[in-house]
């Protein structure tokens, strides 16, 4: 396994289309790095690029020290896992999962012990003289993952490998590839539209959107310090609510649903903001039933060990999530706080989270 | 070693055994090309019908026999050995009868014999081939206990 940097990678495509502005990385040995965001924010696109399947325009690519930027995908030992797949029909598990190694004319024993192996780790060994179209989605994930795994490249590509399953088989993989990767201590890029993905698989993941990377981090950073609002807004589910409130001299974050006493800190932090509006984001779990917030319920959503609350502060939106079993009814009043220290706020021109940081 | 190889051919279909009767029906076709081309009036009889229906038959079944064979099916491996022996004893039947009525040139005798007789050699070696592979293999599943 090896490490990789990306190095200001950008593509553009005909017609000045560009699809990644300025991409940096580090990648190191064994580590499972998530690219996330939503469709057409250039994620994919990155991928292929380290793949070799698209150009790169301009930057570097290096893999295990060497620059890789202009090699054909073939010689960069990349193994990459497809969503649709891309199994050979007419052919059996086995031999699917020996092909790599049979066109590089490899020792037909060694292959043997290779894909025999794989099929153990992979829980493959009763299907291997099965066809594809035997299989369930699930088993036929695993048999693109043990032809990548046979290869033992330097780097895993996944692309969005669990888009086509439902959701308890995608359940039950996403923890296979976890046990997968503390199995093989590989070194995973892996792309997806799915935050929870992200944030159970990842021990770094770059967030990105509309071709830029928003902020790159563990999944605890990017949950508990969101770097801007695009970040705050896209991982976590539900997501975080936002109002625009505005920071007066005593104090007090205003807005027309609420008046808030901030606490000496948030004061410190925000004192730059005096008599300007700035966007004040909480999670629905960091809102709790005890406070003087009027809150008119519209909606529950009982999920078992809590509940969605949808509903009105005046007339904000906003979404709770309260950990026990509520049976509130349609506009009952109740009164919400939130945790102070779970509490965000970001410059409404630049959009960023403002920190200690960008005080000093 | 041995157990690797018995191991992959679990997996693996028996490509030798099918290839050399393939080859085998391969000859047989070249076979019946060179023997129906002639005009003579040889031809025009009923046991030319029962020769070309035999062909047919033959074709079909040591098709289907190979694709067994492939696949390790012991038991076709003993038909296709039987075939094999046929295809000897047929050079002397119809190509050696269109022989002595003329009907067929020497040189094109020659050919017929050869064809009939390698498609021989490659149906009989392509059933002892599979006969063996998939005894082996038999062998081997039941000292696992499959």
């Amino acid at each position: 396994m090896s490490s990789l940097n990306l190095i200001n990678l950008n593509k553009i495509y005909d017609h000045n289309v560009q699809a990644v502005y300025d991409f940096n990385l580090d990648v190191n040995d064994g580590e499972f790095v998530v690219l996330v965001g939503p469709s057409g924010c250039g994620k994919s696109t990155t991928l292929r690029m380290i793949a070799g399947l698209e150009d790169i325009t301009s930057g570097q690519l290096i893999i295990d020290g060497k620059d890789v930027t202009k090699m054909p995908p073939k010689d960069r030992d990349i193994a990459m896992v497809f969503q649709n797949y891309a199994l050979y029909a007419h052919m059996t598990v086995y031999e699917n999962m020996a092909f790599s190694l049979t066109l590089r004319k490899e020792n037909s024993d060694l292959i043997h012990t290779k894909v025999m192996a794989a099929a153990e780790i992979l829980g493959l060994t009763n299907q291997l003289n099965k066809k594809p179209k035997q299989l369930s989605g699930g088993q036929r994930q695993r048999v693109a993952i043990g032809r990548a795994i046979i290869r033992n490249p330097k780097v895993f590509l996944f692309d969005e490998p669990l888009s086509n399953l439902d959701a308890k088989l995608r359940n039950s993989m996403r923890r296979e590839l976890l046990l997968l990767h503390k199995k093989l201590n590989a070194t995973i890029i892996y792309v997806t539209h799915d935050q929870t993905e992200a944030l159970t698989l990842a021990d770094k993941i770059v967030c990105m959107s509309m071709g830029y990377v928003q902020q790159v981090g563990t999944p605890l950073e990017l949950y508990e310090h969101p770097k801007n609002l695009f970040v705050a807004g896209f991982i976590g589910l539900p997501s975080m609510n936002f109002i625009d409130v505005q920071i007066t001299e005593d104090g007090k974050m205003v807005c027309p649903s609420f008046e808030y006493q901030l606490s000496a800190d948030h004061q410190r932090l925000l004192k730059d903001y005096v008599g300007k509006t700035v966007v004040f984001g909480i999670r629905p779990e960091d809102i709790v039933e005890d406070g003087d917030i009027d809150f008119k319920v519209k909606i529950n959503e009982n999920l078992g060990q809590s509940t969605l609350v949808h509903g009105l502060a005046k007339e904000k939106k906003l979404v709770c999530k309260f950990k026990r079993w509520c049976a509130y009814k349609q506009n009952d009043m109740i009164k919400i706080g939130f945790v102070e220290e779970k509490m965000h706020f970001f410059d409404k021109e630049t959009t960023n989270a403002i920190t200690e940081a960008h005080n000093e | 070693m041995e157990n690797i190889k018995l191991d992959k051919m679990c997996y693996k279909r028996d490509k030798l055994a099918y290839l050399l009767v393939l080859g085998g029906l391969a000859l047989n076709v070249f076979y019946f090309f060179t023997l129906y081309k002639s005009n003579s009036t040889f031809f025009f009889k009923y046991n030319v019908g029962i020769s070309i229906l035999y062909n047919l038959l033959f074709m079909l079944f040591v098709f289907l026999s190979a694709e067994e064979i492939k696949n390790y099916h012991r038991n076709f491996s003993i038909v296709l050995f039987v075939i094999g022996i046929a295809q000897v004893a047929r050079i002397f039947i119809l190509p050696l009868n269109g022989l002595h009525q003329e009907a067929i040139t020497n040189k094109n005798f020659i050919f017929i014999a050869i064809y009939l007789a390698l498609s021989a050699v490659l149906l009989i070696s392509g059933a002892i081939i599979s006969f063996i592979h998939s005894t082996k293999l038999k062998n081997y599943k039941a000292s696992k206990g499959e």
